[in-house]
Protein backbone atom coordinates (compact mmCIF):
# COMPACT_ATOMS: atom_id res chain seq x y z
CA UNK A 1 0.00 0.00 0.00
CA UNK A 2 1.38 3.37 -1.04
CA UNK A 3 0.01 5.01 2.11
CA UNK A 4 2.11 2.91 4.49
CA UNK A 5 5.46 4.69 4.12
CA UNK A 6 3.63 7.97 4.77
CA UNK A 7 2.01 6.61 7.93
CA UNK A 8 5.41 5.43 9.11
CA UNK A 9 6.95 8.82 8.45
CA UNK A 10 4.19 10.58 10.41
CA UNK A 11 4.51 8.12 13.28
CA UNK A 12 8.27 8.61 13.47
CA UNK A 13 7.89 12.37 13.50
CA UNK A 14 5.29 12.16 16.28
CA UNK A 15 7.54 9.89 18.32
CA UNK A 16 10.41 12.36 17.99
CA UNK A 17 8.08 15.07 19.21
CA UNK A 18 6.95 12.83 22.08
CA UNK A 19 10.54 12.31 23.23
CA UNK A 20 11.07 16.02 23.21
CA UNK A 21 7.83 16.70 25.13
CA UNK A 22 8.71 14.16 27.76
CA UNK A 23 12.21 15.49 28.33
CA UNK A 24 10.92 19.06 28.56
CA UNK A 25 8.47 18.22 31.35
CA UNK A 26 11.11 16.18 33.09
CA UNK A 27 13.63 19.04 33.05
CA UNK A 28 11.13 21.69 34.12
CA UNK A 29 10.14 19.72 37.22
CA UNK A 30 13.72 18.76 38.01
CA UNK A 31 14.64 22.45 38.05
CA UNK A 32 12.09 23.05 40.84
CA UNK A 33 12.77 19.93 42.88
CA UNK A 34 16.55 20.26 42.70
CA UNK A 35 16.35 24.06 42.91
CA UNK A 36 18.61 24.34 39.88
CA UNK A 37 18.09 26.74 36.95
CA UNK A 38 20.48 24.76 34.77
CA UNK A 39 17.69 22.31 33.87
CA UNK A 40 15.65 25.06 32.21
CA UNK A 41 18.29 25.80 29.61
CA UNK A 42 16.85 24.05 26.58
CA UNK A 43 13.14 24.36 27.25
CA UNK A 44 12.57 27.55 25.29
CA UNK A 45 14.36 26.34 22.13
CA UNK A 46 12.68 22.95 22.37
CA UNK A 47 9.29 24.58 22.72
CA UNK A 48 9.88 26.57 19.55
CA UNK A 49 11.05 23.39 17.82
CA UNK A 50 7.81 21.69 18.91
CA UNK A 51 5.69 24.52 17.48
CA UNK A 52 7.39 24.21 14.10
CA UNK A 53 7.04 20.43 14.15
CA UNK A 54 3.35 20.66 15.00
CA UNK A 55 2.62 22.83 11.97
CA UNK A 56 4.71 20.62 9.66
CA UNK A 57 3.10 17.44 10.95
CA UNK A 58 -0.39 18.85 10.58
CA UNK A 59 0.27 19.76 6.98
CA UNK A 60 1.77 16.32 6.32
CA UNK A 61 -1.24 14.55 7.85
CA UNK A 62 -3.76 16.66 5.91
CA UNK A 63 -1.86 16.10 2.66
CA UNK A 64 -1.77 12.37 3.34
CA UNK A 65 -5.53 12.29 3.93
CA UNK A 66 -6.10 14.26 0.71
CA UNK A 67 -3.80 12.11 -1.38
CA UNK A 68 -4.53 8.62 -0.13
CA UNK A 69 -8.20 8.88 0.88
CA UNK A 70 -7.74 6.50 3.80
CA UNK A 71 -10.52 4.29 5.09
CA UNK A 72 -11.15 2.23 8.23
CA UNK A 73 -7.92 1.61 10.18
CA UNK A 74 -5.90 4.11 8.15
CA UNK A 75 -8.53 6.80 8.53
CA UNK A 76 -8.68 6.29 12.30
CA UNK A 77 -4.91 6.45 12.51
CA UNK A 78 -4.58 9.68 10.57
CA UNK A 79 -7.48 11.34 12.38
CA UNK A 80 -5.90 10.41 15.71
CA UNK A 81 -2.45 11.45 14.51
CA UNK A 82 -3.90 14.95 14.18
CA UNK A 83 -5.01 14.85 17.84
CA UNK A 84 -1.76 13.29 19.03
CA UNK A 85 0.16 16.01 17.22
CA UNK A 86 -1.81 18.73 18.99
CA UNK A 87 -1.63 16.95 22.35
CA UNK A 88 2.15 16.72 22.17
CA UNK A 89 2.46 20.38 21.29
CA UNK A 90 0.33 21.24 24.32
CA UNK A 91 2.63 19.26 26.57
CA UNK A 92 5.37 21.52 25.26
CA UNK A 93 3.25 24.55 26.24
CA UNK A 94 2.82 23.14 29.74
CA UNK A 95 6.58 22.61 30.04
CA UNK A 96 7.05 26.23 29.03
CA UNK A 97 4.49 27.35 31.68
CA UNK A 98 6.24 25.31 34.37
CA UNK A 99 9.56 26.78 33.28
CA UNK A 100 8.24 30.33 33.76
CA UNK A 101 6.97 29.48 37.24
CA UNK A 102 10.25 27.75 38.04
CA UNK A 103 12.22 30.87 37.14
CA UNK A 104 10.19 32.82 39.68
CA UNK A 105 10.19 30.06 42.33
CA UNK A 106 13.96 29.64 42.15
CA UNK A 107 14.52 33.28 43.04
CA UNK A 108 13.36 32.48 46.59
CA UNK A 109 14.55 29.85 49.02
CA UNK A 110 12.63 26.56 49.12
CA UNK A 111 9.58 26.78 51.38
CA UNK A 112 9.77 23.04 52.04
CA UNK A 113 11.40 19.83 50.87
CA UNK A 114 9.26 18.53 48.05
CA UNK A 115 7.91 15.03 48.53
CA UNK A 116 4.60 14.74 46.72
CA UNK A 117 5.50 17.00 43.80
CA UNK A 118 8.35 14.73 42.61
CA UNK A 119 6.08 11.72 43.14
CA UNK A 120 3.24 13.32 41.17
CA UNK A 121 5.66 14.30 38.42
CA UNK A 122 7.20 10.86 38.28
CA UNK A 123 3.80 9.20 37.99
CA UNK A 124 2.75 11.71 35.34
CA UNK A 125 5.92 11.21 33.32
CA UNK A 126 5.43 7.46 33.56
CA UNK A 127 1.87 7.86 32.29
CA UNK A 128 3.21 9.95 29.44
CA UNK A 129 5.96 7.45 28.65
CA UNK A 130 3.51 4.57 28.66
CA UNK A 131 0.93 6.37 26.55
CA UNK A 132 3.66 7.10 24.02
CA UNK A 133 4.81 3.48 24.18
CA UNK A 134 1.19 2.39 23.68
CA UNK A 135 1.02 4.72 20.65
CA UNK A 136 4.30 3.42 19.22
CA UNK A 137 3.32 -0.21 19.68
CA UNK A 138 -0.44 0.17 19.21
CA UNK A 139 -0.91 -1.47 22.60
CA UNK A 140 -4.50 -0.93 23.75
CA UNK A 141 -3.96 -2.82 27.03
CA UNK A 142 -1.18 -0.51 28.08
CA UNK A 143 -3.34 2.45 27.03
CA UNK A 144 -6.17 1.23 29.31
CA UNK A 145 -3.69 0.93 32.16
CA UNK A 146 -2.60 4.55 31.65
CA UNK A 147 -6.19 5.78 31.79
CA UNK A 148 -6.74 4.01 35.12
CA UNK A 149 -3.78 5.81 36.67
CA UNK A 150 -5.18 9.31 36.14
CA UNK A 151 -7.24 9.16 39.36
CA UNK A 152 -4.10 8.91 41.47
CA UNK A 153 -2.75 12.09 39.89
CA UNK A 154 -5.95 14.01 40.67
CA UNK A 155 -5.74 12.84 44.29
CA UNK A 156 -2.12 13.96 44.57
CA UNK A 157 -3.01 17.32 43.06
CA UNK A 158 -5.68 17.90 45.75
CA UNK A 159 -3.33 16.79 48.49
CA UNK A 160 -0.45 19.04 47.41
CA UNK A 161 -2.69 22.06 47.02
CA UNK A 162 -4.25 21.46 50.46
CA UNK A 163 -0.80 21.28 51.97
CA UNK A 164 0.29 24.48 50.24
CA UNK A 165 -2.78 26.25 51.67
CA UNK A 166 -1.61 25.38 55.18
CA UNK A 167 1.83 26.85 54.46
CA UNK A 168 0.26 30.06 53.20
CA UNK A 169 -1.99 30.35 56.23
CA UNK A 170 0.87 29.76 58.64
CA UNK A 171 3.37 32.02 56.92
CA UNK A 172 2.15 34.63 54.41
CA UNK A 173 5.73 35.15 53.18
CA UNK A 174 5.36 31.78 51.40
CA UNK A 175 2.34 32.93 49.42
CA UNK A 176 4.21 34.07 46.34
CA UNK A 177 6.08 30.79 45.92
CA UNK A 178 3.13 28.64 47.03
CA UNK A 179 0.81 30.20 44.42
CA UNK A 180 3.40 29.51 41.75
CA UNK A 181 3.69 25.92 42.99
CA UNK A 182 -0.07 25.50 42.78
CA UNK A 183 0.12 26.55 39.14
CA UNK A 184 2.94 24.07 38.56
CA UNK A 185 0.86 21.28 40.07
CA UNK A 186 -2.09 22.22 37.87
CA UNK A 187 0.15 22.13 34.82
CA UNK A 188 1.44 18.69 35.78
CA UNK A 189 -2.12 17.51 36.27
CA UNK A 190 -2.97 18.76 32.75
CA UNK A 191 -0.05 16.78 31.36
CA UNK A 192 -1.49 13.65 32.99
CA UNK A 193 -4.84 14.48 31.36
CA UNK A 194 -3.12 14.76 28.02
CA UNK A 195 -1.41 11.40 28.60
CA UNK A 196 -4.91 10.02 29.25
CA UNK A 197 -6.16 11.57 26.00
CA UNK A 198 -3.25 10.03 24.13
CA UNK A 199 -4.15 6.64 25.60
CA UNK A 200 -7.78 7.09 24.53
CA UNK A 201 -6.60 7.97 21.05
CA UNK A 202 -4.55 4.78 20.90
CA UNK A 203 -7.62 2.74 21.83
CA UNK A 204 -9.65 4.42 19.11
CA UNK A 205 -6.93 3.78 16.55
CA UNK A 206 -6.62 0.16 17.52
CA UNK A 207 -10.22 -0.76 18.23
CA UNK A 208 -12.38 2.05 16.90
CA UNK A 209 -13.84 2.67 20.39
CA UNK A 210 -14.37 6.24 21.59
CA UNK A 211 -13.63 6.34 25.31
CA UNK A 212 -13.74 10.06 25.90
CA UNK A 213 -16.06 11.20 28.72
CA UNK A 214 -16.42 7.61 29.83
CA UNK A 215 -15.01 5.75 32.82
CA UNK A 216 -12.52 3.11 31.77
CA UNK A 217 -14.43 0.58 33.89
CA UNK A 218 -17.51 1.15 31.74
CA UNK A 219 -15.48 0.13 28.72
CA UNK A 220 -15.76 -3.56 28.23
CA UNK A 221 -12.17 -3.77 26.95
CA UNK B 1 11.94 22.24 -8.01
CA UNK B 2 13.56 19.37 -9.86
CA UNK B 3 15.20 19.43 -13.27
CA UNK B 4 12.93 19.93 -16.21
CA UNK B 5 13.11 17.05 -18.70
CA UNK B 6 10.47 18.21 -21.16
CA UNK B 7 8.92 21.55 -21.80
CA UNK B 8 5.62 22.18 -23.53
CA UNK B 9 5.62 25.64 -25.12
CA UNK B 10 2.58 27.33 -26.64
CA UNK B 11 1.30 23.97 -27.83
CA UNK B 12 -1.83 23.91 -29.95
CA UNK B 13 -3.19 20.77 -31.52
CA UNK B 14 -5.75 20.46 -34.28
CA UNK B 15 -7.46 17.20 -35.20
CA UNK B 16 -8.36 16.63 -38.85
CA UNK B 17 -10.94 19.19 -39.87
CA UNK B 18 -9.20 21.89 -37.84
CA UNK B 19 -10.89 21.06 -34.58
CA UNK B 20 -8.76 22.80 -31.93
CA UNK B 21 -8.24 20.23 -29.18
CA UNK B 22 -5.39 21.83 -27.22
CA UNK B 23 -5.39 25.58 -26.68
CA UNK B 24 -1.96 26.95 -26.04
CA UNK B 25 -0.58 24.58 -23.42
CA UNK B 26 2.54 25.53 -21.46
CA UNK B 27 3.94 23.21 -18.84
CA UNK B 28 7.13 21.51 -17.66
CA UNK B 29 7.65 17.77 -17.21
CA UNK B 30 10.10 17.20 -14.39
CA UNK B 31 12.86 14.64 -14.58
CA UNK B 32 12.28 11.36 -12.71
CA UNK B 33 8.95 12.52 -11.36
CA UNK B 34 5.42 11.36 -12.01
CA UNK B 35 3.24 13.97 -13.66
CA UNK B 36 -0.49 13.22 -13.80
CA UNK B 37 -2.86 14.75 -16.34
CA UNK B 38 -6.38 14.91 -14.97
CA UNK B 39 -9.67 16.45 -16.06
CA UNK B 40 -13.15 15.47 -17.23
CA UNK B 41 -13.74 13.53 -20.46
CA UNK B 42 -12.89 15.56 -23.53
CA UNK B 43 -10.58 17.94 -21.68
CA UNK B 44 -7.62 17.03 -23.89
CA UNK B 45 -5.51 15.04 -21.44
CA UNK B 46 -5.08 12.01 -23.71
CA UNK B 47 -4.60 14.29 -26.72
CA UNK B 48 -1.76 16.00 -24.87
CA UNK B 49 -0.21 12.69 -23.82
CA UNK B 50 -0.25 11.49 -27.42
CA UNK B 51 1.58 14.61 -28.56
CA UNK B 52 4.54 13.58 -26.41
CA UNK B 53 5.45 10.66 -28.68
CA UNK B 54 3.77 11.97 -31.83
CA UNK B 55 1.08 9.27 -31.83
CA UNK B 56 -1.19 11.70 -33.70
CA UNK B 57 1.08 11.39 -36.72
CA UNK B 58 -0.49 7.98 -37.38
CA UNK B 59 -3.53 9.80 -38.73
CA UNK B 60 -3.20 12.25 -41.61
CA UNK B 61 -4.56 15.76 -41.20
CA UNK B 62 -3.65 16.19 -37.52
CA UNK B 63 -1.58 19.28 -36.89
CA UNK B 64 0.64 20.61 -34.09
CA UNK B 65 1.66 24.20 -33.39
CA UNK B 66 4.20 25.31 -30.82
CA UNK B 67 6.97 23.21 -29.33
CA UNK B 68 7.59 20.25 -27.08
CA UNK B 69 11.21 20.24 -26.01
CA UNK B 70 12.92 17.05 -24.85
CA UNK B 71 16.32 17.93 -23.41
CA UNK B 72 16.08 21.19 -25.31
CA UNK B 73 15.25 19.65 -28.70
CA UNK B 74 11.85 20.19 -30.32
CA UNK B 75 10.27 16.77 -30.85
CA UNK B 76 7.57 18.28 -33.08
CA UNK B 77 10.21 19.14 -35.65
CA UNK B 78 9.50 17.56 -39.04
CA UNK B 79 12.95 15.96 -39.20
CA UNK B 80 12.55 13.98 -36.00
CA UNK B 81 12.90 10.22 -36.54
CA UNK B 82 9.69 8.88 -35.01
CA UNK B 83 11.09 5.40 -34.37
CA UNK B 84 13.93 6.93 -32.42
CA UNK B 85 11.59 9.29 -30.61
CA UNK B 86 9.28 6.45 -29.52
CA UNK B 87 12.24 4.50 -28.22
CA UNK B 88 13.09 7.50 -26.06
CA UNK B 89 9.50 8.15 -25.09
CA UNK B 90 7.68 4.87 -24.55
CA UNK B 91 3.97 4.37 -24.06
CA UNK B 92 1.74 1.99 -22.13
CA UNK B 93 -1.93 1.80 -23.09
CA UNK B 94 -5.21 1.37 -21.29
CA UNK B 95 -5.72 -2.27 -22.20
CA UNK B 96 -2.80 -4.67 -21.93
CA UNK B 97 -1.52 -5.27 -25.46
CA UNK B 98 0.97 -8.11 -25.35
CA UNK B 99 2.33 -9.28 -28.70
CA UNK B 100 1.11 -12.73 -29.80
CA UNK B 101 4.36 -14.40 -28.81
CA UNK B 102 6.08 -15.79 -25.72
CA UNK B 103 6.67 -13.81 -22.55
CA UNK B 104 10.40 -13.78 -23.31
CA UNK B 105 9.95 -12.59 -26.89
CA UNK B 106 7.60 -9.80 -25.83
CA UNK B 107 10.45 -8.23 -23.89
CA UNK B 108 13.21 -9.26 -26.30
CA UNK B 109 11.37 -7.79 -29.31
CA UNK B 110 12.41 -4.18 -28.77
CA UNK B 111 15.89 -5.21 -27.64
CA UNK B 112 16.46 -7.14 -30.89
CA UNK B 113 15.27 -4.11 -32.84
CA UNK B 114 17.92 -2.13 -31.00
CA UNK B 115 20.53 -4.56 -32.33
CA UNK B 116 21.04 -6.76 -29.27
CA UNK B 117 21.51 -10.25 -30.72
CA UNK B 118 23.65 -12.15 -28.21
CA UNK B 119 21.56 -14.72 -26.38
CA UNK B 120 23.26 -14.17 -23.03
CA UNK B 121 22.81 -10.42 -23.15
CA UNK B 122 19.18 -10.75 -24.21
CA UNK B 123 18.51 -13.16 -21.36
CA UNK B 124 20.12 -10.83 -18.86
CA UNK B 125 18.15 -7.83 -20.05
CA UNK B 126 14.85 -9.77 -20.07
CA UNK B 127 15.47 -10.99 -16.53
CA UNK B 128 16.50 -7.53 -15.30
CA UNK B 129 13.42 -5.94 -16.87
CA UNK B 130 11.01 -8.54 -15.50
CA UNK B 131 12.52 -8.04 -12.07
CA UNK B 132 12.03 -4.28 -12.39
CA UNK B 133 8.29 -4.77 -12.88
CA UNK B 134 8.12 -7.40 -10.12
CA UNK B 135 7.00 -10.08 -12.58
CA UNK B 136 10.13 -12.26 -12.60
CA UNK B 137 9.16 -14.51 -9.69
CA UNK B 138 5.75 -15.13 -11.22
CA UNK B 139 6.95 -16.04 -14.72
CA UNK B 140 10.56 -17.21 -14.50
CA UNK B 141 9.59 -20.86 -14.99
CA UNK B 142 7.42 -20.23 -18.04
CA UNK B 143 9.19 -17.64 -20.12
CA UNK B 144 8.44 -19.53 -23.30
CA UNK B 145 4.68 -19.75 -22.91
CA UNK B 146 2.36 -17.32 -24.68
CA UNK B 147 1.97 -13.90 -23.06
CA UNK B 148 -1.79 -14.38 -23.36
CA UNK B 149 -1.64 -17.05 -20.65
CA UNK B 150 -0.99 -14.30 -18.08
CA UNK B 151 -3.72 -12.57 -16.07
CA UNK B 152 -4.78 -9.03 -17.04
CA UNK B 153 -2.66 -7.43 -14.34
CA UNK B 154 0.36 -9.55 -15.27
CA UNK B 155 -0.13 -8.72 -18.95
CA UNK B 156 -0.10 -5.03 -18.12
CA UNK B 157 3.10 -5.42 -16.11
CA UNK B 158 4.55 -7.31 -19.06
CA UNK B 159 3.62 -4.40 -21.34
CA UNK B 160 5.31 -2.00 -18.93
CA UNK B 161 8.36 -4.28 -18.95
CA UNK B 162 8.35 -4.33 -22.74
CA UNK B 163 8.27 -0.53 -22.76
CA UNK B 164 11.04 -0.01 -20.24
CA UNK B 165 13.26 -2.80 -21.64
CA UNK B 166 14.61 -0.39 -24.26
CA UNK B 167 15.40 2.08 -21.47
CA UNK B 168 13.31 5.06 -22.56
CA UNK B 169 13.84 8.45 -20.89
CA UNK B 170 10.15 9.09 -20.55
CA UNK B 171 7.27 6.64 -20.18
CA UNK B 172 3.73 7.70 -21.01
CA UNK B 173 0.83 5.88 -19.40
CA UNK B 174 -2.66 6.20 -20.84
CA UNK B 175 -5.09 5.05 -18.14
CA UNK B 176 -2.94 2.00 -17.40
CA UNK B 177 -5.20 0.52 -14.75
CA UNK B 178 -8.70 1.27 -15.99
CA UNK B 179 -9.11 -2.31 -17.26
CA UNK B 180 -7.73 -3.89 -14.07
CA UNK B 181 -9.13 -5.09 -10.74
CA UNK B 182 -8.20 -3.24 -7.50
CA UNK B 183 -5.38 -5.60 -6.48
CA UNK B 184 -3.69 -5.44 -9.90
CA UNK B 185 -4.24 -1.68 -9.87
CA UNK B 186 -2.47 -1.35 -6.52
CA UNK B 187 0.47 -3.37 -7.88
CA UNK B 188 0.77 -1.17 -10.98
CA UNK B 189 0.56 1.98 -8.82
CA UNK B 190 3.39 0.74 -6.62
CA UNK B 191 5.35 -0.15 -9.72
CA UNK B 192 4.89 3.35 -11.15
CA UNK B 193 6.25 4.92 -7.99
CA UNK B 194 9.21 2.52 -8.21
CA UNK B 195 9.82 3.25 -11.89
CA UNK B 196 10.35 6.95 -11.35
CA UNK B 197 13.76 6.18 -9.86
CA UNK B 198 14.95 5.63 -13.43
CA UNK B 199 12.30 7.17 -15.67
CA UNK B 200 10.30 10.31 -16.12
CA UNK B 201 6.62 9.42 -16.08
CA UNK B 202 3.53 11.09 -17.48
CA UNK B 203 0.20 9.46 -16.74
CA UNK B 204 -3.33 10.18 -17.86
CA UNK B 205 -5.93 8.95 -15.44
CA UNK B 206 -9.67 9.25 -15.04
CA UNK B 207 -9.21 8.22 -11.47
CA UNK B 208 -8.48 11.37 -9.53
CA UNK B 209 -7.50 9.44 -6.41
CA UNK B 210 -4.94 7.55 -8.45
CA UNK B 211 -3.36 10.83 -9.54
CA UNK B 212 -3.33 11.92 -5.90
CA UNK B 213 -1.69 8.71 -4.74
CA UNK B 214 1.08 8.32 -7.25
CA UNK B 215 1.98 11.64 -8.84
CA UNK B 216 4.42 14.34 -7.79
CA UNK B 217 2.91 16.96 -10.10
CA UNK B 218 -0.64 17.30 -11.34
CA UNK B 219 -1.94 19.13 -14.40
CA UNK B 220 -5.66 19.83 -14.39
CA UNK B 221 -7.13 20.36 -17.86
CA UNK B 222 -10.53 21.54 -18.96
CA UNK B 223 -11.91 22.00 -22.49
CA UNK B 224 -8.48 21.85 -24.10
CA UNK B 225 -6.87 24.28 -21.69
CA UNK B 226 -4.39 23.73 -18.91
CA UNK B 227 -6.17 25.25 -15.93
CA UNK B 228 -3.66 24.51 -13.21
CA UNK B 229 -0.28 22.85 -12.89
CA UNK B 230 1.36 22.40 -9.51
CA UNK B 231 2.74 19.98 -6.96
CA UNK B 232 0.19 17.23 -6.32
CA UNK B 233 0.33 18.08 -2.60
CA UNK B 234 -0.85 21.58 -3.45
CA UNK B 235 -3.44 20.67 -6.09
CA UNK B 236 -5.18 18.24 -3.74
CA UNK B 237 -5.12 20.37 -0.58
CA UNK B 238 -5.24 24.00 -1.69
CA UNK B 239 -5.60 24.42 -5.45
CA UNK B 240 -5.23 27.94 -6.79
CA UNK B 241 -8.17 27.95 -9.18
CA UNK B 242 -11.81 27.59 -8.28
CA UNK B 243 -12.38 25.33 -11.29
CA UNK B 244 -9.73 22.92 -10.00
CA UNK B 245 -11.22 22.99 -6.51
CA UNK B 246 -14.68 22.22 -7.93
CA UNK B 247 -13.35 19.32 -9.99
CA UNK B 248 -11.23 17.85 -7.19
CA UNK B 249 -14.13 18.03 -4.75
CA UNK B 250 -16.40 16.28 -7.23
CA UNK B 251 -18.72 19.14 -8.13
CA UNK B 252 -18.47 18.35 -11.82
CA UNK B 253 -16.64 16.08 -14.23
Amino acid sequence: MLIEPKLKEIRERLLTMADLAQSMIDSAIKAIVEHNLEHLKYIKTNEEKMDTMEVENESLIITTIARYQPEAKYLRMLAMDLFVNRDLERIGDHAENIKEHAESILQKPKIKEYVDLPLMSELTINMLKDSIKAFAEMDADLARDVIKRDGKIDALEDQIIRELYTYMVEDPSTIKVALRLIDVVKNVERVADIATNLAEEVIYMKEGKMLRHQEVDEDKG
Amino acid sequence: MSDIRMKVKNLKFYYTGEKLALKNINMPIYNKKVTALIGPSGCGKTTLLRCFNRMHDLYPGNRYEGEILLDGKNILDKNVDLMELRAKIGMVFQKPTPFPMSIFDNIAYGLRLQGIKKKGELQDRVEETLKNVALWEEVKDRLNVSAFSLSGGQQQRLCIARTIAVRPDVVLFDEPTSALDPISTAKIEELLVELKKNHTIVIVTHNMQQAARISDYTAFMYLGELIEFDLTDTVFTKPNKKLTEDYISGRFG
